[in-house]
């Protein structure tokens, strides 16, 4: 290659940018601008019966949206003004965020029961076919 | 859509409609892969004079940081340091189990004495662990190498155990805990993933994902369809790949095994050796080999004459297993039976030099191939001492064993004492068999596995950090 000191100056340069810029991002997806959560199609029984609780769970966990994160700021020194001043809207605005909150908390409730209902639904007719193939099975070695 | 001939034309002809163009591919949502944004830039930084690149080239990289993603940016940038030499490559071999003591912990070590000189290697490791403690556990010289802690809070907050980083506890449907990992995989420009953790994410400009065995199924958190190869440690390794992932992996590195003695051949003792951890769950199989001993001496008195079965390995205290196969020889006394636990290397090294014959039964009557021995490093190590080794037609010994050749290969009791009566019966058979086994061995030692790790890396720059990377 030609004379390169002028590019690695540059080269130098950007890196230092970036590096400020790449240590300040936090979430991964963000980092590198898409979604990399892989499909559920072309998993084994194994695993999608795994993913399926690891669902479950997760959202039976989370099914409170009335519960309160507490509030926090990064920044130091303006950073309890902030909290205050969230703390504020927050309490200004309970009754009416509770309101509809309330209105979702029961519907998550009965969106889990319906999801454990049909996961145990589930459950019971795999148990029933797991019966029914070992007498199938047996009787397939008395007939042999 | 725009076609990459167009874009390398341009590349070639103007800075300026090289520049629309890319800006029009990356403003139409379209992102450009890594190898193609680093080969593009490389060929246009050929064709035009630094003036004009250097004017262009802090533009570029905004906008890639912009509409590809800031990882992007900063793997084109790194791509270029290493392009125009202003440091080493960077290699970071990452295992989740660096702290404890294991063979595809050795693996990657070796790896990284094998590349210390030519790059920037950084071993990654989850927990705390001191580069002379892996040194002295492997016979290795780390010296060059640096070692860095990348930490995994969800493990210390949800297992009882926290020093255990077990991949299969995570909730796949929380966030992924080796992102962390990831993030870091992209500070190097060679990402090696020694742990074979399907859940590492890798960002560097080429990731290699090394596999003893596809443990785990596909989940939500599956990556290692993003890494650039993957290579196997057997072909058996290779073979499950394909089954249980449907990837395609690339050429196997055997893992190395080195126990060769000073000289050979050696003065052999009448020694039936067996070499394997006291597994917890007996997957080794070693209170089998007693039973199966203690059957020969009692209806082969004759043949059995001076000869001992030794069993070597190492054990965590209180081993339910290990406590079965004591109390079972504290019934029986009649054959001469040692059990050496916990011995240091020194040892083991005079156990294989003395011994005659090699016993292995990993993977008899398993259905479970995980359980399988993937490679079996011992046999190897038995080989290349001359030790003719009788062991379990399954797994990767199939390919350390040639079978009648350099060894015997059984898939059942009755051909194990078959083979063993052979080999007691004539002193001319073992001879033979021995010198074929250490020769065999050889093909399995540090200096072939370093030569071939070399071979992989030198290529790996040549084609991936070179100027015959822009195409």
């Amino acid at each position: 290659m030609k004379d390169t000191r002028e590019i690695e100056k540059q080269i130098q340069r950007i890196k230092t940018a970036l590096a400020e810029k790449r240590a300040s991002i936090q979430d991964f997806e963000t980092l590198i601008g898409e979604k990399v959560e892989g499909e559920l199609w072309g998993f084994s029984e194994k695993a999608l019966e795994k993913a399926v609780w690891d669902s479950f769970f997760y959202l039976e966990r989370n099914k409170d949206c009335l519960e309160e994160e507490p509030l926090t700021s990064h920044r130091r020194l303006v950073g309890r003004v902030i909290v205050l001043f969230k703390k504020t809207w927050r309490a200004l605005f309970r009754p009416y965020s509770k309101m509809i909150l309330k209105r979702q908390n029961r519907f998550n409730r009965e969106l889990i029961q319906l999801l454990l209902a049909s996961l145990l639904r589930i459950e019971k007719i795999k148990e029933r076919l797991d019966a029914l193939e070992a007498k199938a099975e047996i009787l397939r070695e008395k007939q042999d | 859509m725009l076609d990459e001939v167009k874009l390398q034309k341009a590349a070639e002809t103007s800075s300026r409609e090289f520049f629309r163009l890319i800006r029009r591919r990356l403003r139409e949502g379209e992102k450009i892969p890594q190898d193609i944004v680093n080969s593009l830039i490389l060929r246009w930084l050929k064709h035009h004079p630094p003036a004009q690149t250097s004017r262009f080239l802090p533009k570029l990289a905004a906008e890639l940081a912009r509409r590809n993603s800031l990882q992007s940016a900063w793997n084109l940038v790194s791509f270029l340091e290493v392009i125009f030499r202003l440091r080493k490559p960077r290699v970071g071999i990452y295992d989740h189990a660096f702290h404890y003591i294991g063979g595809a912990q050795k693996y990657g070590s070796t790896i990284a004495q094998t590349l210390q000189d030519d790059f920037e290697v950084t071993l990654l490791a989850n927990k705390p662990v001191a580069l002379p403690d892996l040194e002295a556990w492997y016979g290795l010289d780390l010296s060059r190498c640096r070692l860095e802690v990348v930490p995994l809070p969800y493990f210390e907050r949800k297992s009882r155990y926290p020093q255990i980083i077990e991949p299969g506890e995570v909730n796949t449907s929380g966030e992924n805990p080796f992102h962390a990992v990831g993030r870091e995989s992209g500070n190097h420009d060679i990402f090696v993933n020694n742990g074979m953790l399907e859940m590492v994410y890798p960002l560097s400009n080429t990731s290699l994902f090394i596999c003893h065995f596809p443990e785990r199924e596909k989940s939500r958190f599956f990556y290692v369809d993003r890494y650039t190869e993957i290579i196997p440690s057997s072909l058996y390794s290779a073979r499950w790949i394909e089954k249980r992932w449907n990837l395609r992996p690339n050429k196997h590195i055997y893992p190395p095994a080195d126990m060769e003695p000073a000289a050979f051949p050696l003065k052999k003792e009448n020694i039936i050796l067996s070499v394997s951890r006291f597994d917890v769950g007996g997957n080794k199989q070693q209170l089998e080999m007693v039973k199966i001993f203690q059957e020969l001496a009692r209806n082969y008195p004759r043949e059995l004459d001076g000869w001992k079965l030794v069993l070597v390995g190492g054990s965590t205290p209180a081993n339910p297993y290990l406590e079965r196969i004591e109390d079972h020889l504290r019934g029986t006394a009649a054959a001469k039976i040692e059990l050496q636990v916990n011995i240091p290397a020194s040892e083991v090294r005079s156990a294989y030099e003395k011994a005659k014959i090699f016993w292995h039964f990993c993977g008899l009557g398993q259905t479970d191939p995980a359980k399988v021995e993937h490679f079996g490093i011992t046999v190897a190590e038995a080989m290349q001492n001359g030790c003719v080794p009788v062991v379990f037609r399954g797994g990767g010994q199939t390919e350390t064993v040639e079978d009648g050749v350099s060894g015997f290969l059984f898939s059942s009791e009755k051909e194990l004492v078959d083979i063993t009566l052979g080999l007691l019966e004539s002193s001319i058979r073992f001879e033979e068999m021995s010198g074929r086994a250490y020769q065999r061995g050889k093909k399995f030692s540090r200096e072939v596995f370093v030569g071939e790790v070399r071979a992989y890396f030198r290529g790996l720059l040549a084609t991936r950090f070179s100027e015959a990377a822009s195409g």
